[in-house]
Parts: C-alpha cells; sequence; structure tokens
C-alpha cells in the first residue's frame, strides 16, 4: 500500500550506499538496484559496462567496496549476485550467484580474494581472478568455498584488516567475531582468535583503523546505540560512547523517549589517519564526529555536524585528503515494479587539526562540480523524500535485525497452545 | 539413578514434560550474558565462590552497595542455593535480547572479574545435557572441578536444576560442582566461556535431524567445530556418541575436516575413565542400551594450530 509520503510499507526499502576509490579516481553510488559511478579524475560518469542487459542487478545492491589498491571494485546484494567489476574499463568481468541474499562484502589485503557474507551467517572466499590469468584449474578455484560461519545470524559487516592477519565479521547476534585469515582460503577459515563482545544489541557496522600500529584497532556501531573501540587481536574493549547521550544533549531533548529509542548506528568511517571517526545514527539529521585518540586509545565526541535539514546519511567515507563523502537516501520498487529511489550527497571538508573543523564542500571545489552531483544523485533528489524513505530503510534494517519481541500475554498464549502443556493438563 | 538420589525428594520427569525438539536454528528468548565477565558464578556455585554482594560486603563500602542494589535480593540463601537460570536471569547484566536498554543497570563486569579472579572456572560442559545424567556421574569422579550442563528446552533445563538442587540437599557438601544453564549452545556459548576455557566437552547422543535440509541444526559442523575449539584448551578433549550411524560417521566427518582437532587413539581412550561413562551415563544412553541398539563414538582432542594448517 502506497501511503501521503510515496512509501510502500510492503516493499523491501533498502539504504543508498557510497564507496570511495583509494586514490580518489572515482566516486560510487548504489541506490536499489542502480549503480552510479563518477569519475573524479576526469571529471565525467563512468559508463558501468554490465555483459548483457539481462546481468543487471535486479534487485538492491546492499554491499560495494573497492580493492585495497582499487583495481577491483564489487557489488551484490538481494540477487543475490556478486559482481566483481574492473575498474580500469568498468566492465563486470566475474558474477557469482550466492545461494543466498549477500549482506557484506570485503577484499583480502593483497586482493587476490574476494569475500562475500550472506544472512544465514555464511562468509565464502573466491578468487579474483579470472579464467586464463594463469589458473591451472580454473573451474575448480572459481567456486566460491565456504570460509566461516556464525551460526544462522545475519552477518551486518566483514573487513579483512590490512595486515592480512585477520577477517572481522560482525552479526546480529551482538558478536563480532576476529578469526585467524588462514594461509589457504580454499580450505577454510578454522582458527577463532577472539570474539568483541559488549554491544547489547545487533551490531550494524564495524570499520578498522589500519595505520600501521602494533596493534590493529577497530570501531563498531550497534542498534544499541553505541560505538565502541577495540583492539582486535586481543578482542578487547578499550572504549564506548553512548551517542543517545550526545545526540540528546546536543538537541536539548535528552529527556525524550524518542531520541533514547530510535538511536541505531547505521554507519561509521574512519578517516585515512585514523584520528576521525564519522558515525551516522538513526533519524539524525547530520553526523558526529568522534576523535580517536590512537596513544591513549580512548574516543572523545567532537562534534555534532548539521549538513541541511532532513539531511540523514545512509552510508559515508572520508577519502585520502580527509574529506567526508555522504550519502543520504534509499529505494524502493513501487507497486508497478519501477524504482523510487531518492538520493542526496554531501561532502564535507575537515581541517587535520587537533580540534578540526568541518565545513560543507563549495560546489566550485568538487571535481566536475554540478556534473558529479547530477551523475550520483539522478534525477529524484528530493530531500524530504529522501529522508522518509532513508528512516524507512533504517527501520527496516531494525526490524531485520532486532529480536521479535513477545508480549507476556503472547508468550502465554502460545504456551497454551503448546503440546506438551496439553499434556500435563492431563496428568 | 545416582548413589545419594532418594526416590522421595527427586523431581519427577513427568511434571517436566518437554516437546521432543526445540529448534536450534530459531530465535530465542531466554537471558544471555553480554560476556563470560558479566556471569556471576557464584550463583551456580556457591560453595565454590564468594558472591560479588559478599566480596563486597567484606569491603564495607556503602557508596558500591548502592549501586548493586538490584542484585540484592531478600532471601539471600535462596539466590545462594540455587543454580539456576532464575537466578541468573534476576542478574542485571544480562541481556533481555532486545528489550535491554540502559534503564537496566548494568553490574560492573570488572568488579564481577576482580571478585572472581584466581577463581576455579568452570572446565566441563555438556552440550545439549538433556537429565543431566553425566554431571551427576562426573561430579564425585572430579569432585574440585566445576561443570556446566547446556540445554535448550526449558523444561528440561528445570529439571535439572532441581535434580541438582535436591541432590545438594540430602547430600550435603556434595554436588556443589555441577550446574545448568538453559541456552542455545550453538549460538551463545562464547558468552559463557572464554577462549581456551574449556577442559572437556561432551555431545552425547545430540539430535540426529535427520534431513538433509536440516543438517543445519546438528550439533556438530565443521563451521561449529571453529567455536568449540575456541572455547576449549589446547589438550581438551571433544567426547560424541550416538546410536545413529549417519549422524556418527557425519561427526567423526567434520572433526577429521578440522585442523583443530586429532583423534585420540584407542589405547589412550582405554586409559580415559570418562569414555566409559559416555554410553550410559545419560538417559539416552541408557535408553538405547536397554534396546541394545549400536552407538557410534569419537573422541578428539583439541590440537595447536599448526603454521601449516591453518
Ligand atoms: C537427544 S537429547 C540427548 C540428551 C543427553 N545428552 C542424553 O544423552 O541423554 C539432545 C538434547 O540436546 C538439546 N539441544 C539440542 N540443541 C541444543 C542446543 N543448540 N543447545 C543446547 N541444547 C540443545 C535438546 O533439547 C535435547 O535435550
Amino acid at each position: 500500500m502506497e501511503g501521503d509520503d510515496g512509501l510502500n510499507s510492503d516493499k523491501v526499502v533498502a539504504p543508498a550506499l557510497l564507496a570511495l576509490h583509494p586514490l580518489c579516481k572515482f566516486v560510487v553510488v548504489c541506490v536499489g538496484s542502480q549503480l552510479r559511478a563518477y569519475n573524479l579524475l576526469g571529471k565525467c560518469q563512468v559508463d558501468v559496462k554490465y555483459p548483457s542487459a539481462q546481468s543487471r542487478h535486479e534487485e538492491a545492491i546492499r554491499t560495494i567496496t573497492f580493492s585495497g589498491e582499487g583495481k577491483l571494485f564489487v557489488s551484490a546484494g538481494d540477487d543475490k549476485h556478486v559482481k566483481l567489476w574492473d575498474t580500469e574499463t568498468w566492465q563486470c568481468t566475474k558474477t557469482v550467484h550466492a545461494s543466498k541474499k549477500v549482506s557484506a562484502t570485503a577484499f583480502s589485503c593483497d586482493s587476490k580474494w574476494l569475500l562475500y557474507a550472506d544472512k544465514f551467517g555464511v562468509v565464502y572466499a573466491m578468487s579474483t581472478k579470472l579464467q586464463g590469468e594463469g589458473l591451472a584449474s580454473s573451474v575448480v578455484l572459481d567456486q566460491p568455498v565456504n570460509l566461516l560461519a556464525h551460526c544462522c545470524s545475519i552477518i551486518t559487516s566483514l573487513k579483512c584488516t590490512a595486515d592480512g592477519k585477520f577477517i572481522v565479521t560482525a552479526d546480529r547476534d551482538f558478536k563480532i567475531r576476529v578469526s585467524v585469515f588462514p594461509k589457504d582460503p580454499l580450505q577454510g577459515a578454522h582458527e577463532i582468535e577472539g570474539f568483541c563482545l559488549g554491544h547489547t544489541s545487533f551490531v550494524s557496522c564495524i570499520a578498522c583503523i589500519d595505520v600501521g600500529l602494533k596493534s590493529q584497532l577497530l570501531v563498531s556501531g550497534g542498534g544499541d546505540g553505541t560505538v565502541r573501540l577495540w583492539e582486535i587481536e586481543t578482542a578487547t574493549l578499550l572504549d564506548t560512547v553512548d551517542v543517545r547521550d550526545e545526540v540528546g544533549i546536543a538537541d536539548g531533548n535528552f529527556e525524550s523517549d524518542a531520541v533514547i529509542q530510535a538511536s541505531a548506528i547505521t554507519c561509521v568511517c574512519v578517516s585515512c589517519d585514523g584520528s576521525l571517526i564519522a558515525v551516522g545514527v538513526e533519524s539524525l539529521d547530520g553526523v558526529l564526529f568522534l576523535k580517536c585518540d590512537l596513544k591513549s586509545k580512548r574516543l572523545m565526541l567532537l562534534q555534532k555536524l548539521v549538513l541541511a535539514e532532513h539531511f540523514c546519511p545512509t552510508s559515508m567515507q572520508f577519502d585520502k585528503n580527509g574529506w567526508l563523502w555522504l550519502v543520504a537516501g534509499a529505494a524502493q520498487k513501487t507497486d508497478s515494479c519501477k524504482e523510487n529511489a531518492v538520493t542526496w550527497v554531501k561532502v564535507v571538508s575537515s581541517s587535520l587539526d587537533d580540534t578540526p573543523v568541518f565545513t560543507p564542500v563549495e560546489l566550485e571545489s568538487i571535481p566536475g562540480g554540478s556534473l558529479l552531483f547530477e551523475t550520483l544523485d539522478g534525477t529524484d533528489s528530493d530531500v524530504n523524500k529522501a529522508f522518509a524513505l532513508a528512516e524507512a530503510a533504517t527501520i527496516a534494517m531494525k526490524n531485520e535485525l532486532s529480536k521479535r519481541q513477545y508480549s507476556n500475554e503472547h508468550r502465554e498464549f502460545r504456551k497454551r497452545l503448546r503440546n506438551d502443556k496439553k499434556l500435563q493438563r492431563k496428568v | 539413578m545416582a548413589p545419594g538420589e532418594k526416590k522421595s525428594q527427586q523431581p519427577r520427569k513427568r511434571f517436566y514434560r518437554a516437546r521432543a525438539h526445540s529448534n536450534p536454528l530459531s530465535d530465542s528468548h531466554f537471558p544471555v550474558p553480554i560476556s563470560p565477565a558479566h556471569i556471576d558464578w557464584s550463583l551456580h556455585f556457591p560453595a565454590f565462590f564468594k558472591s560479588p554482594l559478599e566480596a563486597e560486603s567484606e569491603k564495607i563500602d556503602l557508596m558500591h552497595k548502592e549501586s548493586t542494589s538490584d542484585l540484592e535480593v531478600n532471601d539471600k540463601e535462596f539466590s545462594r542455593d540455587c543454580c539456576s537460570e532464575e537466578c541468573v536471569s534476576k542478574d542485571p547484566s544480562l541481556n533481555h535480547e532486545a528489550d535491554f536498554m540502559e534503564n537496566v543497570s548494568v553490574k560492573n563486569p570488572s568488579e564481577v572479574a576482580n571478585v572472581q579472579r584466581g577463581q576455579p572456572k568452570v572446565s566441563f560442559a555438556d552440550i545439549g545435557c538433556g537429565f543431566g545424567g553425566l554431571l551427576v556421574k562426573l561430579s564425585p569422579m572430579f569432585p574440585d572441578t566445576l561443570m556446566v550442563g547446556m540445554e535448550l528446552r526449558d523444561k528440561v533445563s528445570e529439571y535439572v536444576k532441581d535434580r541438582i538442587m535436591a541432590l545438594r540437599k540430602e547430600n550435603p557438601g556434595q554436588y556443589q560442582n555441577i550446574s545448568i544453564i538453559r541456552t542455545n549452545a550453538m549460538k551463545y556459548l562464547q558468552n559463557y566461556f572464554q577462549k581456551g576455557q574449556l577442559q572437556k566437552m561432551f555431545f552425547l547422543f545430540p539430535d540426529p535431524h535427520f534431513k538433509e535440509r536440516n543438517h543445519r541444526r546438528r550439533v556438530i559442523s565443521v563451521a561449529l567445530l571453529a567455536e568449540y575449539a575456541h572455547v576449549m584448551a589446547v589438550g581438551g578433549i571433544l567426547y560424541t556418541i550416538t546410536d545413529v550411524q549417519d549422524l556418527g560417521e557425519w561427526m567423526k566427518a567434520c572433526l577429521d575436516a578440522h585442523p583443530l582437532f586429532e583423534e585420540v587413539s584407542s589405547q589412550e581412550q582405554e586409559l580415559d575413565p570418562v569414555v566409559t561413562l559416555l554410553k550410559r551415563a545419560t538417559e539416552e544412553g541408557q535408553k538405547v542400551e536397554r534396546n541394545s541398539g549400536d552407538t557410534f563414538q569419537s573422541v578428539y582432542r583439541r590440537v595447536a594450530s599448526s603454521s601449516a594448517g591453518c
């Protein structure tokens, strides 16, 4: 049913995603089944080439990632297709059919392996090599292999650490698992280094702090409204920032229950030097910036930046110059199976001081200026629609990741229907 | 019946009738501790642990007492005596699934950790312990070792709890080292045990889940063995037994495929007093024996990762 706001309560809503090439060659925005890429060096739209019209993504794309050196790109999602792209040509070079919907992807630090996780908690690995690239038995190597699994839990985020040592996976059961990256992924990842336990709700996002520290760090955000800092190797919780306090205080309405309950962390990202963390929070129109002190290994709230009324980011990433790229938006299929997709891209610069100042980047300073926004935002970037859809996407995420709540009456009712209870009454 | 189990005091199974099966893959609605550091083991093993409350009162720190008042149970004896999930669920630090909110004051895990540092740790776990027969047999064999059964079905775990309470009452000073946790061990093992904590894990007569599409529900799989290996100490032993040949072969194949497990030689198995218990210590085992059915057992050791292996 379509409501006044154009939202359809029966159809899947998927948040818009953004990915930046590690050397700032490209910026990609995905919304629904659409993949929009922009060449930042050539200042032009990228023509992404699917092998055929039939091989486009049919359902919402849920995860996109560039490989470490930027040669490869992957897109995957609800249509269970994992697509590997060559960013030199933007040809889709390989499509793998996953057995379940794909929720997260990552490349190994040497880009030799593509990892993807599905909604049943299984992580697969496949070689990124193409047939004829010196593969003895490409048929075998082309098959994704089962790498590891979280017991029947949705994996929300998947990362490989830059030092090549670990695979980090986050799930809806409040867990972050650190697995040893195996010598031969085709044999599986059987050794667990540790579990980062502390979140009191689903873990929605994780990001590695890869700045060549002796002990690698990880940031995570969860449905419990906290951002946490961990040491990966020892799975130690180093610091916790409860964003609910911050959001509430900043708004001056700390008392309001609505603020306290609707504050799942939707996305986190780390600046290239590891000192800044940007956080997206459910229904917060803006970004929270945290400072990460790499010496004391503590997090500190810097500021809440409001970019525009109703700009509630769904995905973001820092580039190598310290700019933060954000997208707000989502997509939903209409009753007539068209896609209602709205996105809104923004760029913020930060002075890399001890107390950084954040300012929206002027249109003139952005490579290609308005063409970039035309490419990435598509035809529809209605602010209010973007907000409504992004909200709906977050709620959809929460519904999927939260445990179903049963009232006591409901539980009692179910119990009465159970056979063992009937038996007992007869006794 | 174990020695010391008097018929009169024992809970009767027919009052704990449960469904034959519970799906281990569906969402569950029991409390789960946030991490092993959040567990107050003194509720399970009062004879072995000082409760944080006692440790607290020794400190006579009123301020502190205020902050942990959630833990104070009027009937202190009751809380100390039972080894139950009930007590555990009163623990404010437990997450009640999604309804865990900050209005529930969290017990400071470091406080519990401080009190429990240097104290014994649970080192045996019986996964899917059913009615608890194995625990009752093991208890007098390893009087200084703490062991827990983990059981998914609430009725069954309640039975085990009452059984242990009755045993403790009838045999003062005994059966203090066994307890029961109602949980889904396939999902929440890491919430209870730290890395390398367990010396022995038991999987006796697990549910067979015959249908191929239900194999994902099996409690032993290559993927889950990684999690079991994680909570086991190097050198620890994992015991499995079943009367279903197909499942026996499956479990052996999984263990053989996992680089962190190695089969224990038959000579060694003969020297292990625990091995002889596998067949008949549990209720399920006795049932199989009554019907003189075949059994298939696998006993494997947790080994260190060889740099070549993984
Ligand atoms: C066939 S019974 C065997 C019980 C006992 N080991 C014996 O030998 O008598 C298997 C038990 O495992 C329990 N179980 C199944 N899956 C479980 C899980 N994921 N976590 C804990 N218990 C589980 C079942 O509820 C059942 O009581």
